[in-house]
């Protein structure tokens, strides 16, 4: 902040916030006189979903002098109900750190200069023109974000799709929500939950499959253990590879080897098939037994094609492929005890309980993802535990608009804002709204995120534009696709608010405007779309939103009738065209006086109310009269799929030259790769570097203490970093932990690019690594 | 030195009083009384490491404090924004 005043003053505000938001924690609905955000305070105050994570908190945001000054949970929120995260209450810093970036930059004589804005954006709409000219239209690329408000990503969609004609249209949460979405849409038909976060109050049992939900995603789990404080019987299991806080916090824990989930699955289902733990009338009346193929590969290899195909099969032959998934025979793949999977399953087949499965980015960044979804799925589907409030499979997201507007714009090469590109049915629907001819939309998906920069390394695609992410440290296997970003003839543009690994690699950088510097949208994991208004103007004229460059490039290839509306309500008219995809269709979006209004509206929207279950004719408009229940999303049988899949190991696994495991992730003080994060001061303090997790014994073996230096060496490359022995994360033998939030200890230079052929999302959970010491605890990294 | 806050629980029956025994004390910022609870937000900022424990010594000896949790702390001179390296 600019003066000490302005920063007491809104630590004192945070202060007070952080001890009311406690107090409900212990005290459920206490309420403080003066801790009313609308009282006399001399702020103005407005609603706003936190900038961070995927579960949506609602914030209110306290302006003064044309500053954001305070942060608190909002009360009004049915997310998280004035709660807020360590990231929420410093959210508004990540907005002032002095680095932020204010002028567009182009590299000149290799150097990245500062120039007038027109200069960047004339130079980026005829690099995009040459490129199409020289190499055509699939030589050009857009990577966009989960963190990209709606309007942004439905305005890059529309300009990539409807304008340029390409489907090089690709965004970050391919890398943590893809296999939700091909789990969601395989067995469904249709993206995203059925059930809701009312859920995590009324469930009796909570199993988080590889989930550390406790630093990944607090506020709900807040209410987890609000439930089990009220309610004693309720019970949390931890399934997961590592020791964490969610573990101290569990009531039982189960810790497997990295891959063999999907034997637990299907070993749970033995459990249930075996002892008739089945809820027949529901599989009856709403399932299909299917498979898909099985040998998969992993997509290691350039232009690597796979496509799934589910056939139909009998209970019987379902019963036969699961067979051999004993307890027993799981315990010895998993090291989970055969009693504790019968356990698990008991919970599971209980009628009496009612059960909440949670994951996050444990079963999603899987070689594969797809399978293990479909597989928890299975289980609920065969217990007839779904879509029933407290019982509900639940894929939680990373980040704040992964739903909203990745998977639900549909910004990833195959899609479309309804249906994809390779429905006749929904290019028409998409040409008629965005009023372009219909043979301008590409029937054939191009690049995933990975083929895409493969494609850029390889020279098929020669300028990509990046926008509010960080590739440079995100991409599994890094040096590849750094190097390939680096080379001769490519052109990289970044749209960013701070420098990052991957501005220096670019030959244009756009300075943004952020969150609540600009009107807005985020959806969050539960169907709920939030809106904000702009509150504060941009660190300079110069930082426009996301949507506003691409308008402005748009515009200045021919494009502009594409945004043809008044400067003054381009949001909203965007907003409100993009609505129209989605009219009469199960995903009935809220229109935006009502989002202006409220802190937040589920999807779908009917006639005033919302969804809080889909696909329970007690809750679902849509479904049929009469059904109980109906997976409308399968459009010809309106059944849920039930989808046999194996076991199958992973690509690389512990040898004798890379003995251990490498699995990578986050912490509770950092958001993704750390660029606003580590620029609050406090949370910076909190964490201020990566480092390894190493168990005891194993440190113990190689005589390392807690502090060294060690290098983790995979095939792929190396990377130094302190060892924590006995930290806040606990690997068991054999793995060792390193989360990704820190640009100066790039993990992903070891992680492997393999991904699920299904999602075509890569695994950063399993990499086979070589721990060396290099140093004492005293040296300097 | 350092912005605080916390939770403060009054014996039976004496917010009130705890409300104006904390008040009274030096570097009190601000105190808010919950609705219906005997808990109270106290809000503190002291501008030395004397002050600090001086306000704590106070603290420990107040008849009508039955209990008292730290939330927050934060000492806004000692943070040094470090950012990214690049
Ligand atoms: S839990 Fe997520 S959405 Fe909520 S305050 Fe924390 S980072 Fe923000």
């Amino acid at each position: 902040m600019s003066n000490d005043v302005t920063r007491r003053d809104f630590l004192k505000s945070m202060a007070l916030s952080a001890a009311a938001a406690a107090a409900a924690t212990v005290i459920p609905g206490v309420a403080f006189a003066g801790v009313n955000p609308m009282k006399k305070d001399g702020l103005n105050w407005h609603k706003a979903p936190c900038r961070f994570c995927g579960t949506g908190c609602g914030l209110l945001i306290g302006i003064k002098n044309g500053r954001a000054v305070a942060v608190k949970g909002d009360p009004a929120s049915p997310v998280n109900r004035g709660l807020c995260c360590v990231k929420g209450y410093h959210s508004i810093e990540t907005l002032y750190a002095k680095d932020r970036l204010k002028k567009a930059m182009v590299r000149k004589n290799g150097k990245l200069v500062e120039v007038e804005l027109e200069e960047a954006l004339d130079l980026i709409a005829k690099r995009f023109k040459d490129t199409i000219e020289k190499h055509g239209k699939d030589a050009v690329a857009m990577y966009g974000s989960g963190q990209w408000a709606i309007v942004d990503g439905y305005a890059a969609s529309k300009f990539m799709k409807g304008g340029i004609g390409t489907n090089n249209l690709e965004a970050n949460a391919r890398l943590c929500m893809a296999s939700a979405v091909t789990g969601f849409l395989t067995g469904f038909g249709m993206d995203e939950p059925m059930g809701c976060y009312q859920d995590l109050d009324i469930a009796d049992v909570f199993v988080m499959w590889g989930n550390n939900m406790a630093e990944m995603h607090p506020v709900l789990f807040s209410r987890i253990l609000e439930n089990r404080r009220k309610n004693p019987h309720v019970k949390i299991i931890d399934l997961c590879t590592r020791l964490t806080r969610t573990s101290e916090a569990a009531d039982t824990v189960m810790v497997f080897n990295p891959q063999t989930d999907l034997a637990i699955a299907n070993a749970i289902c033995h459990e249930l098939v075996k002892h008739n733990w089945l809820d027949w009338n529901f599989i009856k009346k709403h399932t299909l037994f299917k498979k898909g193929k099985t040998n998969i590969g992993y997509g290691l290899e350039d232009k690597f094609a796979f496509k799934d195909k589910l056939s139909e099969m009998s209970f019987e032959e379902f019963k036969k492929s699961i067979e051999k998934y004993t307890p027993e025979y799981v315990e010895e793949l998993s090291g989970v005890p055969a009693e504790q999977i019968r356990y698990l399953a008991g919970l599971y087949g209980n009628p009496n309980l009612k059960v909440m499965s949670l994951w996050c980015m444990g079963m999603n960044q899987h070689t594969r993802g797809t399978w293990i979804n479909n597989l928890v799925y299975n289980i609920h589907l065969l217990t007839g535990k779904i879509s029933k409030p407290g019982n509900s499979p639940f894929s939680l997201t990373g980040q704040p608009s992964a739903c909203g507007t990745v998977r639900e714009v549909g910004t990833l090469t195959h899609k479309l804002p309804y249906g994809v590109v390779m429905s006749e049915k929904a290019r028409k629907k998409a040409a008629k709204i965005w009023k372009i001819p219909v043979e301008r939309i590409d029937p054939k998906p191009s690049n995933h995120t990975m083929a895409m920069f493969r494609a850029l390394d390889r020279g098929d695609i020669r300028t990509i534009w990046i926008q509010c992410t960080n590739p440079m440290v995100t991409l599994p296997k890094l040096n590849r696709y750094r190097d390939g970003a680096k080379k001769e003839d490519r052109f990289i543009i970044v749209s960013d608010i701070y420098p990052t690994r991957t501005t220096e690699i670019a030959d244009v950088v756009l300075p943004a405007a952020m969150w609540i510097e600009r009107e807005g949208f985020f959806g969050n994991a539960e169907r709920r779309t939030q809106h904000h208004i702009k509150m504060v103007e941009p660190p300079s004229r110069d930082c426009l939103s996301d949507m506003e460059q691409i308008i402005e490039v748009a515009r200045r290839m021919g494009l502009g009738e594409l945004f043809d509306y008044p400067q003054e309500t381009i949001t909203r008219d965007l907003f409100e065209e993009y609505r129209q995809f989605h009219d009469n269709t199960g995903h009935d979006i809220a229109p935006y006086d009502e989002l202006v209004a409220r802190p937040g509206v589920q999807w779908p929207y009917v006639n005033g109310k919302e969804v809080p279950w889909r696909y329970n004719e007690e809750y679902d408009p849509f479904c049929k009269p009469g059904s109980m229940f109906d997976f409308y999303g399968n459009k010809s049988t309106h059944r849920a799929h039930i989808i046999f899949r194996p076991y199958e190991p992973p690509p690389e696994i512990p040898d004798e030259e890379y003995p251990m495991w490498l699995t990578t992730g986050r912490i509770v003080e950092h958001w993704h790769t750390g660029s606003m994060t580590r620029r609050v001061p406090d949370l910076y303090r909190a964490a201020p570097e990566a480092y390894i997790e190493i168990h005891p014994d194993d440190a113990a073996e190689m005589r390392i203490s807690e502090g060294d230096l060690v290098a983790v060496i995979s095939r792929r490359g190396k990377v130094k970093a302190r060892a924590v022995i006995n930290g806040r994360g606990k690997p068991p033998r054999g793995t060792v932990f390193v989360p990704f939030f820190d640009e100066n200890l790039l993990i992903n230079e070891v992680t492997l690019d393999a991904y699920c052929p299904i999602s075509k999302q890569p695994d950063y959970k399993k990499a086979a690594v070589r721990i060396e010491r290099i140093g004492y605890a005293r040296q300097a990294l | 030195m350092a912005i605080c806050s916390y939770l403060a629980y009054a014996m039976d029956g004496q917010t009130e009083q705890l409300r104006a025994e904390l008040e009274a004390l030096e570097g009190c910022v601000e105190v808010r009384e919950a609705e219906q609870h005997d808990v109270l937000i106290f809000v503190t900022d002291t501008p030395s490491k004397k002050a600090d424990m001086a306000l704590q010594e106070k603290l420990s000896h107040l008849p009508s404090l039955k209990c008292l949790a730290l939330i927050f702390m934060s000492r806004p001179e000692m943070l040094q924004p470090k950012g990214a390296s690049v």
